[in-house]
């Protein structure tokens, strides 16, 4: 190694410093941290117990708590249905987007603000809208003739996941759709145009250009969005906190209730580890199954 | 159907998705401009007699300034130290050669992949030992580290795409490295700065589980929690609670409609390029 | 002044070399022009120089100094790049003043330099625009005075004319001339235009695949190249190559290329420059050196003019042996002649080569013969 190569090497960690400490130290220690207490029997409402090691007990524990499983069921029926909706509500947007001529800055600002504003603001917002049998959600449906009389949608188990699953739309629906918008706005136009000078029709072109080229974009998209989906806090803990009961507790909702309602650290943490990996082997997967395709730029 | 019919079927469908996208908040706006009695009643597009009322309680009251200072400072040093860690990393990755480069793009973008319920807990415990529980910086710390994966992908893409050249041009006029970074570097990277500081601002601003975890009381929590947090004696007090997200969503709103571009170019350059 | 590469090689990570076992050096106050196809390592002896990159073996020396370890900033050698790197965010006057700047030199000394650069470089109007306001040939200009107004030990120059349009080639080409006779500073200077290497450089060095076919005066290289390539690569349009049989003869050396409708006699003291237990050799005449011979007479070449393009003063006539000879592959022969040949396409061709100006190579290693 020449002198010059080592002066780089260690600019480079020099450089370096600051910000991987930060994420050392906040986040890679803490996790390694989660993940020692978790193996450990740590009840803070009752610390005459102590601390000991109990190896995997608390999973044990967590697989036999059926709420344990429902959170996890939950959590996964939402991600699926909610990831779905925004990448075909997303891309119908960029199609709509990508064909209008003028107001696409306006277009832009109106989709912009519901991903802007906090997360705790949309679950408010549209909990007032679905609030009790008076908001403006049973309004509307009662108005237009959908419904007989106006629900309470917070108060059944099904209905509750409405507001939820149409809050996380509106929130990051414009992300998907911006993101494929971009996507879309790089496939040349030549392209397009020579398909149609083949004498392929719209659907066609949609189906063997648009989507293929778009397919890094849309796999990209999906996996940010899939991985969002799996950790909702924010929005479930606001908008039902988890109710009625714990009929829409997700996995992330399950965990820090044990933690810091319950103060059971060591099953909370065991909960805490099962969400990690459940995240970080669906990105796994993800990224396996879609190959070099996500890295790919649609140029 | 005709090709041209299609396309206007096309764009009814999308502005009418557009006005079903703006009409929640349209719908928080007037309903924290009407009366609290009124709030439930039958739905009117226009409020009848707008009130500032819940303004004013918001602020009087409730004293709802405080939760806005806190979240202006604790955002605003987040970026601040975000961006400077963040660029300096960036730049070693993207521009200097040494071993492991692939291996810690990767760590970065792990921690991104975190669920943040998973560190709550020790990160409680040790801030709590470092006596920084119910402060700025108990906050700005776990901030800083969860926003730099996204300052650090960015700037590394926008680092990659500066023509190495004038850097070279730097070094051979007899520049050191630290010289060419504050002289040549920084001036020339002022847009790909503004775009991730501004995505960290919005994420400091927002950002509510570590607020809700890590503050006691109203002197350091932020807007999220303070929001959340509204309980009125007997009732949900919506109509301030409508107030609050409003105010709440003010500096996001100014941020978005003047500087739409800049977002939507980070926001794109960070994924579509992968 | 002097540049001097001892030993050097270049390989990258990846693989592939860059530059291998390279001995070159560039004398005070010489131009020395490194030409070559892309990829022949011209532009890496320029980084490596610079110190933006680090040889694999071997070692750089500048002014009698050992500079292989040093960082760019300590070596004192000016870089003008082929997109010239000008800061975006400065003005002309910031941007020639840089590297003054950061050797600490005072405000009002760097004043007059910059002053009197910029009178140098014709650009004093412009010092306080910013080069996103430049034409290209403003902006290779103050890329020069940056690398002038430090009075460095060693100029780089990497394709400076390449960006510029054919018109500000010429003009900007006999400007550069000028400067150097006028600062008299060691310059290396890259370039792929074989002509622009030929007018410009006081030795010329060509480059292929990492290696140094040749380095020598340009007419040196005209008249003996060293190698095939170097032959082909010097001189427009380039050089005719035939490969031949040899036969010795009682008087002589007899050399064929039936296919190439070549028949040449060589007297016994061109014979000598011919290893004798040769079989075959490769035969190289410039066009222009080319002789158009009438049908009676002897001729070295008998064939069928393809193609004429006339230029104004002369032609270039390219012919090939009839279509009825054996030989599957028929090489073309080019020649330059004055337009009063009045040659035209379709009609016999016949030429002959005068001796002296064979040039002999080997068909195996293409070094020269002789």
């Amino acid at each position: 190694m020449t002198g010059s190569e080592a002066r780089e090497r260690r600019l480079a960690a020099v450089l370096m410093a600051p910000a991987l400490g930060a994420v050392l130290v906040v986040a890679i220690l803490p996790l390694a941290s989660t993940l020692w207490e978790s193996l450990h029997l740590h009840d803070l409402r009752m610390p005459w117990l102590g601390r000991p090691f109990v190896g995997l007990a608390n999973y044990l524990t967590l697989a036999g708590d059926a709420r344990f499983w429902e959170a996890l069921a939950h959590t996964v029926a939402f991600t699926a249905i909610t990831v779905t909706l925004e990448l075909v509500l997303g891309l119908a947007l960029a199609l709509g987007l990508d064909a209008m001529r003028r107001g696409r800055a306006a277009a832009r600002v109106v989709l912009l603000l519901p991903w802007a504003v906090p997360t705790v603001v949309a679950a408010l917002v549209w909990r007032f809208m679905f609030e009790g049998r008076t908001g403006l959600a049973s309004a509307i449906l009662v108005q237009v003739g959908l419904l007989d009389e106006p629900i309470a949608w917070l108060v059944g188990d099904v209905t509750a996941w409405i507001p939820l699953i149409l809050a996380d739309l509106w929130k990051t629906t414009p992300f998907v759709a911006l993101l494929l918008l971009a996507g879309l706005q790089n496939i040349p136009d030549d392209v397009h145009e020579a398909a149609r000078l083949d004498g392929a029709g719209p659907w066609r072109r949609f189906v063997s250009i648009t989507l293929p080229l778009l397919s890094p974009a849309l796999l990209v998209a999906g996996l940010f969005r899939t991985l969002d989906a799996l950790r909702v806090f924010d929005l479930v803990y606001v908008l039902t906190n988890g109710g009625p009961g714990t009929a829409t507790e997700s996995i992330s909702l399950y965990t820090f209730d044990q933690l810091l309602q319950n103060l059971r650290f060591g099953l909370g943490s065991a909960a805490a580890m099962v969400t990690f990996a459940v995240a970080f082997l669906v990105a796994l997967v993800w990224i396996r199954a879609s190959g070099s395709r996500i890295l790919d730029s649609p140029r | 159907m005709s090709p041209s019919r299609i396309r206007a079927a096309g764009a009814v469908a999308t502005v009418l998705l557009l006005a079903a996208f703006a009409l929640p908040l349209y719908w928080m706006v007037v309903g924290s401009l009407t009366e609290e009695a009124l709030l439930f009643a039958r739905p009117q597009l226009v409020p009848a007699d707008p009130t500032a009322d819940h303004y004013v309680a918001l602020f009087r009251t409730r004293e709802f300034l405080t939760p806005i200072v806190n979240s202006l400072i604790v955002a605003g040093t987040t970026t601040v130290f975000c961006v400077a860690f963040g660029s300096l990393c960036a730049y070693a990755v993207a521009r200097l050669r040494f071993p492991g480069k692939s291996l810690v793009l990767a760590l970065v973008l792990a921690v991104s992949m975190f669920p943040q319920v998973a560190i709550v807990s020790p990160l409680y415990l040790v801030l709590r030992e470092l006596g920084l529980i119910d402060t700025y910086a108990g906050l700005v710390l776990p901030y800083l580290t969860f926003a730099m994966p996204l300052t650090i992908w960015l700037l590394v893409g926008f680092f990659r795409q500066l023509p190495p050249d004038i850097e070279e041009a730097a070094l051979v006029d007899g520049a050191g490295r630290l010289r060419v970074l504050v002289d040549v570097i920084a001036p020339i990277s002022l847009p790909g700065i503004a775009t991730t500081a501004i995505l960290t601002f919005l994420y400091a601003w927002n950002e509510f589980l570590f607020a809700l975890a890590f503050t006691v009381g109203p002197d350091h929590q932020t807007v999220p929690v303070a929001i959340a947090l509204l309980r009125g004696r007997y009732q949900i007090p919506w109509g301030e609670i409508l107030a609050a997200a409003v105010v709440a969503s003010v500096p996001v709103a100014l941020l978005v409609l003047f500087l739409q571009k800049r977002i939507v170019s980070g926001l794109t350059a960070g994924a579509v390029k992968g | 002044m002097t540049v001097r590469l001892e030993g050097v090689a270049k390989i990258f990570p990846d693989g592939t070399a860059a530059l291998s076992d390279l001995d070159l050096d560039a004398g005070e106050e010489e131009l020395l022009v490194l030409v070559g196809p892309s990829g022949s390592g011209k532009s890496t002896v320029l980084r490596l120089v610079a110190g933006l990159d680090s040889p694999t073996r071997g070692r750089i020396h500048i002014d009698g100094r050992d500079v292989t370890e040093l960082e760019p900033q300590a070596r004192d050698v000016a870089m003008v790049f082929q997109s010239y790197a000008l800061y975006p965010h400065k003005t002309v006057a910031e941007n020639i003043a840089f590297p003054l700047r950061v050797r600490g030199i005072t405000t009002e000394e760097i004043g007059t330099k910059v002053e009197h650069v910029a009178r140098l470089l014709d650009i004093a109007d412009l010092v306080h625009r910013k080069p996103a306001q430049l034409s290209g040939g403003q902006r290779q200009r103050v890329a020069l005075a940056r690398a002038v107004v430090r009075e460095p030990k060693a100029f780089l120059l990497d394709e400076p004319l390449s960006n510029l349009d054919p018109a500000m080639r010429q003009h900007t080409r006999r400007e550069l001339a000028h400067l150097h006779r006028q600062l008299g500073v060691t310059t290396l200077y890259v370039t792929h235009d074989q002509e622009e290497a030929m007018t410009l450089g006081d030795r010329v060095a060509v480059l292929r695949n990492g290696r140094l076919e040749q380095a020598a005066p340009p007419m040196e290289l005209y008249h003996r190249p060293a190698t095939r390539f170097v032959a082909s690569f010097i001189g427009s349009p380039p050089m005719n190559f035939f490969e031949c049989r040899l036969t010795r003869t009682s008087d002589g050396t007899e050399l064929h290329a039936p296919g190439a409708g070549l028949h040449v006699s060589l007297g016994p003291s061109t014979s000598r420059e011919i290893d004798a237990a040769r079989s075959s050799v490769i035969v190289g005449i410039r066009p222009y050196d080319v002789e158009h011979v009438t049908a009676g007479e002897p001729a070295a070449f008998r064939g069928v003019v393809e193609l004429v393009e006339p230029r104004g003063n002369d032609m270039v006539v390219s012919a090939r042996p009839a279509a009825h000879e054996a030989s599957p592959d028929r090489p073309t022969l080019v020649a330059v002649l004055p337009a009063e040949a009045g040659i035209t396409e379709g009609e016999a061709f016949a030429a002959r080569f005068p001796s002296d100006r064979l040039h002999f190579f080997d068909p195996a290693s293409g070094a020269r013969l002789g």
